[in-house]
């Protein structure tokens, strides 16, 4: 029995050991095992210990290792010993901890930015410190590597932590110092345009940091001592010379200034930004210029302008894209098209208001259709959104009618189906280039009566925005009348030898553009029937000349 | 009483296991299993035309498509493109862009080595197979074989070589890659067995399209000969080819008359390989080019590249509006287009039965011009452009007049005439390559400049250094792919 005792004991004993020498459990608590941007440092100290000392100098090693939105670039080792090495520095804790600080604040962005979003200019959102960074790509033996700032590689790109997107990058970058004016001023190849700067006094607006100017920035467009000899400017008081009248170029109105406020676009714009929009306002008044890419060169002010093509300056790649504190700097460089080659010298063109018949089905989509144009009728389906034209909503296609049996200019018009529900709200379209000055503006149209009950046929136009004074009713047909009499009523004949008020030219008003630009010309349903707009052409006339002669012929000359 | 309870227990374990049989039998009793397939020659025969099938899928074909195209100037998207294809355009090409996703070639190509692998038993259990049938068969797996790592080739580069047939997991092998080399022997290997043992003819026009025969095999050898610059042998079967007289230019009258006759209703007398989409197994062209959720229009580039009759704008080149395109809203139409009457329309879900091409005669021609060029007949591969083009009424504001000692210029022009004739076939970015790697990349100014055109604006310079790295030319393995097999290791540019 005893015996019975002991072996079972034994056998619970054995029982309880080996229960307790079960392995403890282990138990999940993070709801993810994901690393973040601290803990992928840890993982891998041979590459990252040095920034990781950095995180925990500046105290942000416990903010990078919690919840968030990220991008990081992150210099391994070898990128911190360079950086060392170039400060004369030992170790990280050498380094100033304010400079540390603001070296982590420049290599950290609030959002999380993958590859796919790195262009050849600025990334969309600012740097924690304020600037921003710049990404390219350069080619050297072939082999092609990514550029941030045009100071680092980037050696491993998209991780992605818990937290964020890290980059990984083979030298620290450093936040450009020197503010658009300084760069300027300490590059020697600009000295007379320092000159002009500092004389204006321009140069202490560009020489303020963001952060104590309303976060403004600037892009400076830096006219060369070459270009301006080029030009025919040996020195500053050749310049000077040439635009200050007043004696005085400090004042708003003195020329000098108004050339130098010419070169001067507000907003860091980097080349990427300047051809992907086709003008930009300068800080000269009313004065815009024009941007557009061909083949690789970036083109400024290169126009076709009242049937002549006026050859532009380029900006020079490689001297240009350079940070500054409060901004961009690019340079001007000379180019060359159609036999006639630009100095590089960028000026304020004087233009006086220009006579504009505007053929509105004459739009790139509809030129780039050799059997459409001007041959025969198509359309453009809906959604609307053509280079020039776009609708407000989806419901109605536009309508490009070919009909060489009416007086139309060039035997074409554009159907514009515009009204409430069943039509399309409103269309915009974009003007040619307009000389700033005073116009009237004339909407020259098919009288067109979708049914015999509709009333009136009431729409809007608005140009940049601002309405004009007289709405246009598309089934109006301009009543009995001399010349005389029509023009103060609003009326007009526009087609060159024919009398039918089928064909009818309506003064919508009288408007001032601010600047010599493209406008937006917005046409929009505002009450009567719902129907379609046969519009031929729009003339912006200036006020000062005849608005009834010269009137076009059907083959768009103009007749004297 | 005990003894006597055994003896129930023995005999009742006895009856059952004679009657287990049925129980224990693993085969299916719907469906045929690989040991008891692969005896007759029907049977070769039906996993033979399984490869071919194999080939009329939607996802291969989209491949194909975007593999040929995506990195040329003449697709545009539309709003309804995928973000991949948007990464594509703006040049950023990663490892898990579904771009890189090789699955549906791999998948053909495992057919064929299931054919390659299997199909020699057969001649074992059937006697009415010869040993020439056999061959036969084999030359056609070996030829879709060969055919779809050409593609792999040009695409990616170095890839793996499977060349067993994987029939379950346990055969899954981690393969590494082969090196360009070893990959362009493999190819060359099976069309040279496929071109000694293929059939000339199989008796129907459809079969001879749709089917690889001797023909087919030169084609696509005289192609695999000029990707290395082997100007001679590609002139020697693009020969055997034009020689036979099989194959001729279709006369045509009309713009409409080429367009049906050669294009939409094909099997023309110009066409080498073409896969037979009909109204039982539809064309993709429907989705990719025609449907309101199309994601593809043709770039701007393309009225360019046909070119203007200024003084009779409806003077047009039989390929290009009206044909391969049509203008009034950027319509793809080459494999979605159809004449109702004089009216150009785009198919309906249910009429896209186009074929899809993989070699036309034109193919032939402008290849054997190209290998002309740089073997000093410049002459005689202008002669064969110029016939060309005046066969699909090429229009005088693209015509260009390289000497004829010039063959850069020649090449060049050669490029610009494939865009017309071949244009959304995907072939556009193999031929950009092709001539721009030639000769240690002397050419590769004029896929830069392509692309320069082509470009977003605001990532042009990437874009332009990133081509310039040749490296970049060949897509990346992708993601999914480097995980499952650790042997795999990422091409160089995109790691």
């Amino acid at each position: 029995m005893k015996n019975r005792f002991a072996q079972s004991s034994a056998v619970i004993l054995l029982l309880v050991i080996s229960l307790w020498a079960c392995r403890k459990q282990e138990l999940v608590i993070n709801t993810n095992s994901e690393l973040n941007i601290t803990g992928y440092l840890d993982s891998d100290p041979d590459q990252f210990s040095e920034f990781r000392k950095i995180l925990s100098l500046t105290g942000n090693a416990g903010f990078l290792n919690a919840y968030g939105a990220y991008t990081l670039f992150l210099p391994n080792n070898a990128a911190v010993k360079d950086y060392l090495q170039t400060t004369g520095k030992a170790t990280v804790g050498d380094v100033d901890l304010n400079i540390l600080k603001d070296l982590v604040k420049f290599q950290l962005i609030e959002d999380t930015l993958t590859t796919n979003n790195f262009k050849d200019g600025k990334l969309p959102t600012l740097t924690m410190y304020g600037q921003y960074l710049i990404t390219g790509t350069s080619n050297t033996n072939g082999i092609t590597v990514r550029r941030i700032n045009r100071q680092a590689n980037l050696v491993k790109g998209d991780i992605i932590v818990g937290n964020g997107i890290i980059h990984v990058i083979d030298k620290m970058l450093i936040p450009a110092n020197k503010t658009v004016a300084q760069l300027v001023e300490t590059d020697p190849k600009y000295s007379i345009f320092t000159q002009v700067l500092k004389a204006t006094s321009i140069y202490d607006s560009l020489n303020i940091a963001p952060d104590k100017n309303g976060a403004r920035r600037f892009t400076l467009l830096a006219e060369t001592d070459s270009t301006l000899k080029a030009a025919g400017y040996a020195n500053f008081a050749a310049l000077k010379a040439r635009f200050s009248k007043t004696g005085d170029p400090t004042k708003p109105n003195d020329s000098l200034r108004i050339y130098a406020e010419f070169h001067i676009l507000q907003g860091a714009k980097y080349l990427a930004d300047i051809i992907s929009t086709t003008a930009h306002e300068t800080e000269a008044p009313a004065e815009v210029i024009t941007a557009k890419l061909s083949n690789t060169k970036v083109l400024i002010n290169d126009d076709d302008f009242n049937g002549k093509h006026e050859t532009g300056i380029t900006l020079n790649r490689n001297s240009s894209d350079n940070s500054a504190t409060n901004g961009v700097l690019h340079t001007t460089a000379p180019y060359t098209a159609s036999g006639v080659t630009s100095t590089g010298h960028l000026a304020i063109k004087v233009r006086v208001p220009l006579r504009l018949d505007w053929d509105i089905a004459d739009f790139p989509e509809n030129r780039a259709l050799p059997s459409i144009f001007r041959r025969a009728s198509n359309e453009f389906k809906k959604p609307v959104k053509l280079s020039t034209i776009t609708a407000s909503d989806g419901v109605s296609s536009l309508f490009y009618t070919y009909k060489p049996s009416a007086p139309l200019i060039y035997g074409d018009m554009l159907e514009i189906p515009t009204g409430p529900t069943s039509r399309t709200a409103a269309f915009t379209f974009t003007t040619p280039l307009l000389v700033k000055g005073k116009y009237k503006v004339w909407i020259c149209y098919e009288y067109y009566r979708k049914s015999s009950s509709n009333p009136s046929y009431t729409n809007q136009i608005s140009i940049d925005g601002v309405p004009m004074q007289r709405t246009y009713d598309g089934i109006a047909k301009r009543p009995a009348g001399s010349e005389a009499e029509l023009e103060s009523q609003g009326w007009k004949q526009y087609i060159n030898g024919n009398t039918s008020t089928n064909y009818n030219g309506r003064l919508l008003g009288t408007i001032d553009l601010p600047s010599t630009k493209t406008y937006s010309f917005e046409i929009k349903w505002v009450g009567g029937a719902s129907g379609d707009l046969h519009v031929d052409v729009v003339q912006f006339i200036p006020v000062d000349q005849n608005q009834i002669h010269p009137m076009i012929n059907p083959d768009g000359t103009l007749e004297y | 009483m005990k003894k006597f309870g055994y003896k129930i227990l023995l005999l009742i374990t006895l009856f059952s296991v004679s009657s287990c049989n049925k129980w224990l039998d693993l085969k299916p009793e719907d469906g045929i299993i690989r040991n008891n397939f692969w005896k007759t020659k029907e049977q070769l025969n039906a996993a033979v035309i399984g490869c071919y099938s194999s080939l009329l899928n939607n996802s291969l074909i989209n491949q194909l498509f975007r593999w040929g195209e995506m990195r040329g100037d003449m697709i545009g998207l539309t709003d309804r493109a995928s973000i991949n294809d948007v990464d594509i355009y703006e040049g950023n090409i990663v490892a898990s862009n579904n771009i890189a996703n090789w699955a549906a070639v791999y998948q053909t190509i495992n057919y064929c080595n299931t054919v390659i692998e299997y199909g020699p038993d057969v001649i074992n259990n059937d006697n009415t197979l010869s040993e020439a049938q056999l061959n036969a068969y084999l030359a056609e797996a070996r030829g879709i074989r060969g055919l779809m790592y050409f593609y792999l080739l040009r695409s990616f580069g170095e890839v793996p070589l499977q060349l067993k047939a994987v029939s379950s997991d346990s055969k899954l092998e981690q393969l590494a890659k082969s090196s360009k080399e070893e990959v362009y022997k493999q190819i060359i290997d099976d069309l040279k067995f496929a071109e000694q043992n293929a059939v000339l003819s199989y008796g129907t026009v459809a079969n001879n399209k749709g089917r690889l025969n001797k023909y087919t095999i030169y084609a696509i050898l005289a192609d695999a000969y000029l990707w290395v610059d082997d100007y001679q042998n590609c002139i020697t079967y693009c020969d055997k080819i034009r020689n036979s007289k099989q194959f001729a230019l279709y006369k045509a009258t009309s713009q409409q008359l080429f367009f049906t006759t050669v294009l939409r209703d094909g099997n023309s007398q110009e066409s080498i390989f073409e896969l037979q989409f009909d109204s039982q197994k539809l064309n993709p062209g429907y989705e990719l080019f025609a449907s309101t959720s199309r994601p593809y229009l043709t770039s701007s580039k393309v009225s360019e590249y046909f070119g203007i009759d200024e003084v009779d704008p409806l003077n047009l080149d039989y390929r290009g509006d009206g044909a391969s395109y049509r203008s009034a809203d950027q319509s793809i139409t080459k494999n979605a287009g159809i004449y109702n009457g004089a009216d150009f329309n785009l198919v309906t879900a249910s009429t896209s039965t186009a074929h899809w091409f993989i070699y036309r005669y034109s193919d032939i021609l402008l290849m054997e011009a190209e290998a002309y060029t740089w073997t000093n007949k410049g002459t005689e591969a202008l002669q064969i452009i110029n016939d060309l083009r005046s066969n699909r009424n090429a229009l005088i504001d693209t015509e260009e007049v390289p000497s004829s000692d010039d063959p850069e210029g020649i090449s060049e022009y050669i490029l610009h005439e494939r865009s017309r004739e071949f244009a959304f076939e995907g072939k556009r970015w193999y031929d950009m390559l092709r001539i721009a790697k030639r000769n240690d990349y002397r050419q590769l100014g004029v896929m830069i400049a392509i692309i320069a055109e082509a470009a977003p604006v605001d990532r042009q310079q990437s874009i332009i250094n990133k081509y310039k790295d040749t490296r970049s030319h060949y897509l990346p393995i992708n993601q999914n792919d480097l995980q499952l097999d650790k042997n795999l290791v990422q091409n160089p540019f995109y790691q």
